[in-house]
Order: structure tokens, then C-alpha cells, then sequence
């Protein structure tokens, strides 16, 4: 809950600090459900023989988008009610399946202490700390 | 298959605001992949709110194998 989190305040933000890590394991029920949400039907994410044989990937692909997603929320519970996502951009570099484990975190690049907004470097990384989805996102303090 | 995302979130949307999303393609481009070629495609969706003010911008891309 973002209101169990301190306020931030501007001027105790150093360039360098680190947003809070967590770590996601989803199961294809939570894949399907995701995925069913964004009306996408790419037997990828649920059917599993149709994965490997027909595309010919290691198992279940875990949605892109939904790697988009933990990086909002990596910053939506960092930033508590402190202040607002102005923007976010990220790439989805490379596939990640079903059974691995990904973790979400980020860190400080930029403060504009007059605009009173910061920049940050948002990753997800997966079990070898590759970084699959770099992105990048500014938020204003208010 | 996702390619990524860029969203600007211009303003705070709240209970009872009327919202249009209007998606275009913007753009669409070959490049080679490690298994061949690939086919990128953006689709910039404006969310506008009922002043016409723009609330949100996200441009997607997505690839084609």
C-alpha cells in the first residue's frame, strides 16, 4: 500500500540511490489472466506444445507488457503519495519464460531539484541479473 | 511480441471524467533479428479527456517475426 511508505522528501534523494527490489515468479494462471485482461490470444502465453513446437521457444513466454507493468509498480510504491509518474519508456529486450524468477528495481540517474523532478533508471533483471527490459522514468515531486 | 513502450501521463484522471483513446500508426519499418527479418510497427494512442486536453500519449511497438 503506497500510504504504508514514507513520504520522500527532494532533498534527502542523493543520485545513486536505489528503488526497493522485488522479486516475481508468475505461474500460467497468472499469465493467462493477464493476458486475457489485454485480449491477447498469442497461444505463446498459455499453450504450452504450441510454444515449443510451432515457435519453437523454451517454454511459456511471460508477456512483455507485463514486465512494462512491474516497472510501474517498482516506482508507483517507491513513490507512495509523494508525487507523480510523469513518463516511463522501456524496450523488452529479451524473452523470459514461465519458472523463472524476475525481479524489478531502479535507481536514481538525475535530480532537477528547481522542477522538482527526478530521473530514473527502471531494469527488470532476471536469476543471472541480466537486465531484460532496461526503461527509463521521470517522476515529479510535489 | 512486446517491443516496448513509451507513456507521458500529462494529467490526473479522476472519477467521473469522460476519456477518448484514439490509436494511429505511426510508423512501420524492417529490420534484420538474430533469426532473421523483422517487422517493427508503432501505434501511438492519444487519451484525451472531455476538454480535449491531452491526458495521456503512450506509443507502443511491437514486433512481427
Amino acid at each position: 500500500m503506497p500510504t504504508a511508505h514514507p513520504a520522500l522528501e527532494l532533498d534527502q534523494l542523493k543520485v545513486g540511490d536505489s528503488l526497493p527490489q522485488r522479486t516475481f515468479t508468475p505461474d500460467n494462471k497468472q499469465l493467462f489472466l493477464y493476458n486475457a485482461v489485454l485480449w491477447n490470444a498469442h497461444r505463446i502465453h498459455f499453450d504450452h506444445p504450441y510454444a515449443m513446437e510451432v515457435e519453437e521457444y523454451p517454454g511459456l513466454v511471460i508477456a512483455g507488457p507485463l514486465l512494462g507493468d512491474w516497472m510501474h509498480q517498482c516506482i508507483e510504491e517507491w513513490l507512495g503519495s509523494s508525487g507523480r509518474l510523469m513518463s516511463i519508456e522501456y524496450s523488452n529486450r529479451s524473452a523470459s519464460y514461465i519458472g523463472e524468477s524476475l525481479s524489478s528495481g531502479g535507481v536514481i540517474t538525475q535530480i532537477d531539484k528547481a522542477n522538482r523532478q527526478v530521473t530514473l533508471e527502471v531494469f527488470i533483471t532476471n536469476e543471472q541479473g541480466d537486465i531484460i527490459a532496461p526503461g527509463v522514468a521521470t517522476v515529479e515531486l510535489t | 511480441m512486446a517491443g516496448g513502450l513509451k507513456i507521458d501521463y500529462f494529467r490526473t484522471i479522476r472519477p467521473g471524467d469522460w476519456l477518448t483513446a484514439t490509436r494511429t500508426l505511426s510508423a512501420i519499418y524492417e529490420k534484420a533479428g538474430r533469426s532473421g527479418a523483422l517487422i517493427f510497427y508503432e501505434v501511438v494512442m492519444d487519451i484525451m479527456d472531455d476538454e480535449s486536453r491531452l491526458v495521456i500519449r503512450e506509443k507502443t511497438t511491437r514486433i512481427l517475426r
